[in-house]
């Protein structure tokens, strides 16, 4: 028997024979078991979906009701997306205007006659626009250089100013093209580079000691100075368009009874001590007393501790006696020079969003720092620059944090607001207009609250 | 279409799923049949069989080298282990002896000479050549798929079930002498 043959009769023997009636019931049951499965799933799944859906809304109906609770009701996209279009505006301009401003800086250092003209022109329209307490201030600074620099003689500014203004004229009949272009495309690109350019010499004014050095340098960053101030007042005129520009952002969810804002949290601002000590040497060292021909050697001390820069000026015995003929000077002025100079430091640290107050104190001035974020003040980060009688810098202490956006946020209008004061507080009347939104520090980040100050009390309206 | 597309639609499809029972309906219930010699054990086991199959179908996934064919008498092997573990021995074969139940007394006679024959020589088999044998003639399946089913490898199979024909021969051949 080969291995063939018993192949064929193993493979013989082993069929079975079954029951086809078997067959076809089991096929029948089994398909029959099919369709009830298949059934069973598509119940299964569409349950699911169902206790998904179910258990989504009540996920959804809490947040929102915590939301309303704690006044947060999450913000669409709109707000965000409008801003978001607005800073890549912004952006897009302020590149093409430093172009621009660069363009125009080649042109203007054609001669020097021509550019001391058109920084009078400057001035002259600065006096022009003096309606507004910030932009005043800002024109302060120039204006105060060039009263110091007249004070000495009331004639010869007399002379100055007509010679000035014939200038003017003749330069506006001249010029008044190019003028309209270097005026209007000084940016905050051009105030960074010029800020640059004399940084790196005011570093080393106030490294040395050495005192011909540094008064020579000292010199130099007044002129410099005097640029800068110019360049600031020039980019408020764009900072106040913007502002103008964001506002319309910003109010429009107002008429729909609440109010956009923002979550934000605060960053430490990149500058280093030497920076620091770089920038307020050459502000405190550009004071009216260098037009007069004075040399006067400051010295500033500065240290940033718990993310506030603490400063001090001393000032040489020279100051001293040159003091006290600035007396004579008009109080109206120097609070001018208080107010230009502080905006010019804050500006100088990247520092955009403020208020400033000048109250006079014993010995001088202090000038109160409120920083805002979008125009509402952030609440525990006050700061303050303290003046002397002559509105020279003495010392401040300046909170030096950055502050961005996490989250858009509508919170409920004034209005509402001023309601919910008088509920919470039983407070008999609540005027909406005092009601003031303000970001107070809540963990890492800062929340828009509404306050109301009312009889040296301050009521929250919090969570 | 082959076999794994046609497992993934009878996934889906109840039509695909037929012919797939179609495929093996024979071979699972002569397997079943050789492990039991019982026609009611082996419809009820058979039945059962393809109950996990149903039920099992969705969780079964194509792995490297793997083989539906493999995985289905793995599943019939398990049925008719429990089935054993159950009854707490192992059957005997010469007991069962049960060919007669669906057929005509003429051919019932016929087939128990062949039957009887095979089922005297398989009986003193071990329990793992007995299986190989059946897999090999009752299922028709080659030695790969043999080898997945007992989780062993191709040679290991190969050798098992050569062992056992030689065997086989033998007592085939005193059969047939011992007859004649």
């Amino acid at each position: 028997m080969n291995d063939d043959k018993l192949d064929r009769i193993f493979e013989e023997a082993f069929k079975v024979e079954y029951r086809k009636e078997f067959k076809q019931e089991l096929k029948d049951m089994l398909l029959k078991e099919y369709d009830k499965r298949k059934k069973g799933r598509f119940f299964l799944r569409i349950s699911t979906v169902v206790a998904a859906c179910i258990v989504l809304a009540v996920v959804a109906f809490g947040a929102l009701k915590l939301d309303i609770m704690s006044l947060n009701v999450p913000d669409t996209s709109y707000v965000e997306n409008e801003i978001e279009q607005f800073v890549r505006q912004q952006d897009k301009d302020s590149k093409q205007k430093a172009e621009q401003s660069s363009k125009s800086l080649e042109k203007n250092s054609v001669s020097s006659e021509e550019k001391s003209l058109q920084k009078e022109d400057i001035l002259e329209k600065k006096q022009e626009q003096k309606p507004k307490p910030k932009q005043s201030s800002k024109m302060a600074v120039a204006d105060n250089k060039q009263q110091a620099a007249s004070s000495a003689s009331a004639e010869k500014s007399e002379k100055k100013t007509e010679e000035k203004n014939n200038r003017s004229l003749k330069k506006l009949s001249q010029n008044t093209d190019e003028n309209k272009k270097s005026s209007n495309s000084k940016t905050k690109g051009g105030i960074k580079s010029s800020k640059n350019s004399s940084t790196k010499k005011s570093v080393k004014s106030s490294s040395s000691n050495n005192s011909k050095e540094s008064s020579q340098k000292i010199s130099e960053l007044n002129s410099q100075n005097s640029a800068s101030a110019m360049t600031v007042s020039a980019t408020e005129a764009s900072k106040e368009a913007a502002k103008k520009q964001f506002d319309i952002v910003v109010n429009e969810p107002e008429q729909r009874g609440s109010e956009s804002v923002f979550v934000l949290k605060e960053e430490d601002v990149k500058v280093d001590k030497e920076y620091i000590l770089s920038v307020l040497s050459e502000i405190v060292s550009g004071d009216i007393y260098e037009k007069s021909s004075f040399r006067v050697q400051n010295i500033v001390r500065a240290d940033v501790y718990e993310g506030y820069l603490n400063f001090e000026v001393e000032k040489s015995a020279a100051e001293i006696s040159i003091f006290q003929f600035l007396q004579e000077k008009l109080q109206e002025s120097v609070v001018d020079t208080v107010y230009a100079t502080t905006e010019l430091i804050l500006q100088t640290f990247g520092i955009k969003d403020y208020e400033i107050s000048v109250f006079s104190q014993q010995g001088g001035y202090r000038a109160k720092i409120s920083l805002c974020f979008d125009g509402y003040k952030i609440f525990g980060a006050d700061s303050y620059i303290d003046y002397s009688s002559g509105g020279n810098v003495v010392n401040g202490k300046i909170y030096l944090k950055s502050f961005s956006k996490v989250k858009s946020l509508r919170i409920m209008d004034a209005k509402s607001a001023a309601e919910e004061f008088k509920k919470r507080y039983n407070l008999k009347s609540v005027d909406p207009a005092d009601v003031t939104i303000v970001y107070k520090k809540i963990g890492e980040v800062y929340m828009p609250v509404y306050i109301y100050i009312y009889e040296n009390k301050i009521y929250w309206l919090e969570k | 279409m082959d076999e794994r597309e046609l497992v993934e639609r009878a996934k889906k499809d109840k039509k695909y799923f037929g012919i797939l029972y179609e495929m093996y309906f024979e071979k699972i219930y002569t397997y079943i049949y050789y492990r039991t010699f019982n026609h009611p054990i082996t419809e009820d086991l058979t039945s059962e069989t393809f109950m996990k199959v149903l039920k099992s179908l969705d969780k079964f996934k194509w792995k490297d080298g793997g083989s539906f064919s493999a995985w289905i008498f793995r599943i019939a092997q398990n049925v008719v282990n429990d089935y054993y573990r159950y009854k707490k021995d192992f059957v005997d074969i010469e007991k069962i002896s049960d060919t007669s139940w669906f057929k005509n007394p003429e051919e019932t006679l016929l087939d128990k000479i062949d039957k009887d024959i095979i089922k005297n020589a398989l009986k003193k088999l071990t329990k793992d050549q007995q299986e190989v044998v059946i897999l090999r003639y009752g299922a028709n399946m080659k030695f790969h798929e043999i080898a997945k089913v007992k989780n062993k490898s191709d040679v290991a199979v190969r050798a098992l079930f050569f062992r056992a024909m030689h065997s086989l021969k033998e007592m085939l051949l005193k059969e047939v002498h011992e007859s004649e």
